[in-house]
């Protein structure tokens, strides 16, 4: 695939689950595309959806409206149902290394499995060396490695593990899932060094899920940042962090605590954070984020925003912006 | 040497050294492992070393009735001159073959079933399996098997039959939990993801996570399974006279009670070991797979 | 506060971890410290020796910890115990775990209150009670007290449990908090709120506070002394400010460069290496391995903290202490 054509398309996705205490509005109504080789990010708290976003992309659940497109394909149900050649273009690695890999099997049949699956290794030999390149290939020695059990295996060396078993077919495409919050800083340092050196030498596309907006700085080229199921503003990179503008990702740049004071001087110093993220449930009508905004005005609490461009590229969903 | 490199691998696959570790601890695992090893030795050797074997079955010795325990005959001898420790040997190979056969058969099909009611939890087959399971489990487990066993003729067999039938829940309802809990973990959204079968991730990837229990449930099982063998015998529906099960034989001999006490109090001595072993052995087995918070 | 020489290892199939290994430190009456270190440093081993929670498999190799004239590794159960109740109190990491689920929260800070040791419990009567819950669950700024003491710990969100768990240690005075971690599995903008309460209120009530965390922002933002763990021993310790502008210890310089900054510099490569065995730990410094100026004295003997210049700044290297 050409760099900068679309890879996933992502078109009015919606995503409902029904609990015992209501229907959970986990995602409404979402549009974003990914590029062939870029790192796209998608930032939120908990409840924003961020998270259910990826996994809807990966097919571990059913959307219950809209589209998915990955490379003109429509991939739109449960991973069950999508054929098995697609499936091995598409790979995702979680957010608690602890639990993404079985505790009871080796690293090197936890590496080998997605092999196993495909049918990509002939003989054991061609498996062994596979899974070794594999090993290699995020850095950890494979004869220390191999035989081990997640157990005994640092936060950052089972990261590595899961990172080597979602390249083992060579996909196109990761959604990351927070890969690096459960992790040490120095650990995190070493991780996002081997992500960053294997997109470049795969040509992987990646959907980058996380809170940490110092992390997200550094690694995409473009961001989404979701609150409570919807995205509220798009932009590239360096645009968003030089301009931001929905009044929730002002504040959320301006909750980051950070180390120096070079980087104080470029968060946002108007807006204190406050207030708690309303239910899923039950969101506030209008722009859901009107129960903690300073600026809420009666068409804030009535009516939804649509998106406004701002700059090339930028665009914002909030009533308090024109053109 | 290719034994000891064959051991080794072994112990690697399955992390045994760790395993012992952990159950050695507790010193009254090892006390309940040394009993076990014991018992299932006496199971075995027992037509080699008895003094009596063929006692244990039709053979009777009438001059030697009622012979408090002596040198000659360690436990006694019992109504017909039978030697009360011989018996009590080979009862110890009729309970612990007992108690296996039923569990080999209650087992498999139990934790198949909870896999699959589990796996597909919230659907169809969980509702069917798991309310097919509770109807079973609502019945008291001693009556239902006195039903069962009274209706066919009684023997070893049939009683074995109607323990089993309503042993098989617990394992189904225990799997249930275990991987109705498991299943919605990140490693099998990940092998769901990668387009593994379903019956693999079952299989390879749930069960060995819940063998910890499991295992642990059979230890402890084999005593219940024992007892309930023992009290079906005890009221005449389980092993017929003469063969030497526990149970029968202290039913045969509580009417002597208390005047030949040895011939009712051996038998049920050697219940209480075996069943005490198996808990403590249990115990042990389950300090094994109690996930460590590191 | 005085915690001299401490050192603690635990007993495992492996062998003997041996993880604390002379740790230093010490902390005034209404001061303000943090302790910095990744997981596995021996931090929150550091904190329960010092509560007296240590587990079983425990052993106190060496070492004094004495709070306020009493020697904490000394003295008997009782005395603990009291010291414990008027003394000292802890907010742990996970506050869901920390509130028992099937007790309503009225009924966990009304018990924490009776037994406090601060007022005669006989004359608790439940509406006085319920009066110092309400006054505890204000000063925590929680919407809707009255609500809250009815509810369940699941039915409120994280950062409202985690503000009940202050105030459980806020409403009953004492001299020194300890929190391991606390707003770390909070939102960000959450946990600027939490933090900025919890600064609030140690001020206001002249406690001293011992702030654990990995978040190296975290720490910047809330207290004045930091101390830097690794391996079972403090490394560095200074004034915040200086601490955060001119790093020492190579251990806390490269933990520093490994920090996502919003500038947009990119990842560095970490700390190379792993944190050691315990149960073999590197002689001397334990940070030799990983170090790049590592001498000979370093892989012999361990240096300890010692003032670098007058201005309070301690480091344990070999590169600073005289000799």
């Amino acid at each position: 695939m050409d760099k900068n054509e679309d890879l996933l398309v992502v078109e009015n996705l919606t995503k409902h689950f029904k609990t015992s205490f209501g229907v959970v509005r986990a995602i409404d109504e979402i549009n974003f595309t990914v590029k062939a080789g870029e790192t796209f990010g998608l930032v939120g708290e908990s409840g924003s959806g961020k998270s259910t976003t990826g996994y809807v992309v990966m097919g571990i659940y059913t959307p219950t409206s809209g589209r998915i497109l990955f490379k003109g394909n429509d991939i739109s149900m449960h991973a069950k149902k999508r054929p098995k050649y697609l499936k091995k273009n598409l790979a995702i690695v979680f957010q608690d290394p602890a639990s993404s890999l079985n505790p009871t099997k080796t690293v090197k049949d936890v590496v080998g499995q997605p092999l196993k699956i495909q049918g990509l290794a002939k003989s054991h030999e061609e498996y062994d060396k596979r899974v070794s390149e594999l090993l290699d290939a995020v850095e950890l020695p494979p004869e220390d490695f191999k035989e081990r059990r997640p157990k005994d295996l640092g936060g950052g060396e089972r990261q590595a593990v899961a990172i080597a078993r979602a390249i083992a077919t060579n996909p196109s495409f990761i959604v990351l899932d927070e890969p690096t919050s459960a992790l040490d800083v120095s650990i995190q340092a070493k991780i996002m060094k081997v992500l960053m050196r294997l997109q470049r030498e795969l040509n992987l596309s990646y959907l980058f899920i996380t809170h940490d907006l110092s992390l997200m700085r550094n690694v995409s080229s473009r961001v989404a940042i979701m609150y409570l199921a919807q995205i509220v503003e798009f932009a590239p990179t360096a645009t968003f962090f030089r301009n931001p503008v929905h009044p929730y990702t002002q504040m959320l740049l301006s909750s980051i605590p950070v180390l120096t004071d070079k980087e104080e001087k470029l968060k946002p110093k108007e807006i204190i954070s406050r207030g708690e993220v309303p239910s899923a449930i039950n969101p506030p009508p209008g722009c859901r984020f009107h129960t903690r905004c300073s600026f809420a005005t009666e068409t804030c609490r009535s009516k939804q925003p649509t998106f406004v461009t701002v700059e090339p590229e930028h665009q914002v969903a909030c009533h308090l912006i024109t053109k | 040497m290719q034994i000891v490199e064959r051991v080794r691998i072994i112990a690697k696959r399955y992390d045994l050294k760790r395993k012992w570790f952990r159950f050695s601890r507790s010193p009254l695992s090892l006390v309940g492992l040394v009993v076990i090893v014991a018992a299932i030795f006496l199971a075995l050797a027992a037509p080699y070393i008895t003094p009596y074997p063929r006692e244990a079955g039709l053979q009777t010795n009438l001059q030697d009735r009622f012979l408090p325990p002596s040198s000659k005959y360690l436990f006694g001898t019992d109504q017909l001159g039978r030697d009360v420790f011989t018996r009590t040997v080979f009862g110890f190979q009729y309970s612990l073959m007992m108690a296996g056969v039923v569990l080999l058969l209650v087992v498999p099909p139990g934790i198949v079933l909870g896999l699959i009611a589990g796996y597909y939890r919230g659907s169809w087959i969980d509702t069917l399996v798991m309310r097919i399971s509770d109807v079973f489990i609502a019945v008291p487990p001693l009556i239902l098997a006195l039903s069962i066993a009274s209706v066919l003729t009684p023997s070893a067999f049939n009683s074995m039959m109607a323990v089993s039938l309503m042993w098989w829940p617990w394992y189904t309802r225990l799997t249930y939990n275990a991987a109705s809990a498991l299943r919605n973990e990140y490693f099998v959204q990940a092998s769901e993801v990668m387009g593994e079968n379903s019956f693999r991730i079952m299989f390879n990837e749930i069960l060995p996570n819940c063998l910890g229990s499991i295992l642990t449930k059979i230890t402890l099982d084999v005593g219940w399974v024992i007892l309930l063998g023992s009290a079906l015998s005890f009221v005449g529906l389980g092993a017929q006279p003469p063969t030497p099960d526990l149970g029968t034989m202290v039913a045969g001999g509580s009417i002597f009670l208390p005047g030949q006490w040895w011939i009712s109090m051996f038998p049920a001595v050697a219940i209480i070991v075996i069943i005490l072993g198996f808990n403590l052995l249990g115990d042990g087995i389950r300090d094994i797979f109690v996930e460590e918070a590191r | 506060m005085e915690v001299r020489n401490l050192f603690i290892g635990f007993k495992t199939y492996l062998g003997k971890l041996n993880v604390l290994n002379g740790v230093d430190f010490a902390l005034r009456k209404s001061e303000k410290v943090g302790i910095i270190g990744e997981s596995g440093c021996g931090k929150t081993t550091t904190m329960k020796a010092i509560l007296g929670i240590l587990a079983s498999n425990a052993v106190i190799d060496g070492g004094e910890i004495s709070f306020q004239g009493h020697e904490m590794l000394k003295i008997g159960k009782k005395q603990l115990n009291q010291i414990r109740r008027k003394n000292l109190t802890m907010i742990f990491q996970d506050p869901t775990a920390a509130l028992n689920p099937v007790f309503k929260v009225g009924e966990i800070l009304g018990d924490v209150i009776k037994y406090s040791g601060n007022f005669d419990h006989e004359k608790a009567t439940k509406k006085l009670l319920r009066e110092k819950s309400i006054d505890a669950l204000k000063e925590v700024s929680l919407p809707d007290p009255e609500r809250v003491l009815d509810s369940y710990p699941f039915q409120l969100s994280g950062g409202m449990r985690q503000r009940v768990c202050i105030a459980m240690s806020l409403a009953t005075a004492k001299d020194l908090l300890i929190a391991d971690e606390p707003t770390t599995s909070l939102d960000v903008t959450i946990q600027d709120q939490v933090l900025r309460l919890m600064k609030d209120l140690v001020n206001r009530k002249n406690l001293s506070i011992i702030l654990i965390s990995h978040a190296l922002g975290t720490i910047r933002n809330t207290v004045d002394t930091v101390y830097v763990m690794y391996a079972g021993n403090m490394i560095e310790s200074s004034e915040t400010g200086k601490l955060f502008s001119n790093p020492l210890h190579p251990y806390t310089q490269g933990l520093l460069k490994s920090v996502p900054k919003l500038t947009g510099e990119g990842f560095s490569e970490g700390i190379p290496g792993r944190i050691p065995d315990y149960v073999n730990p590197p002689p001397g410094c334990r940070f030799n391995p990983r170090c790049k100026y590592a001498m000979e004295i370093c892989r012999k003997e361990r240096p300890r903290l010692l003032e670098v210049d007058a201005d309070n700044h301690k480091v344990a290297c070999w590169l600073y202490n005289k000799r």
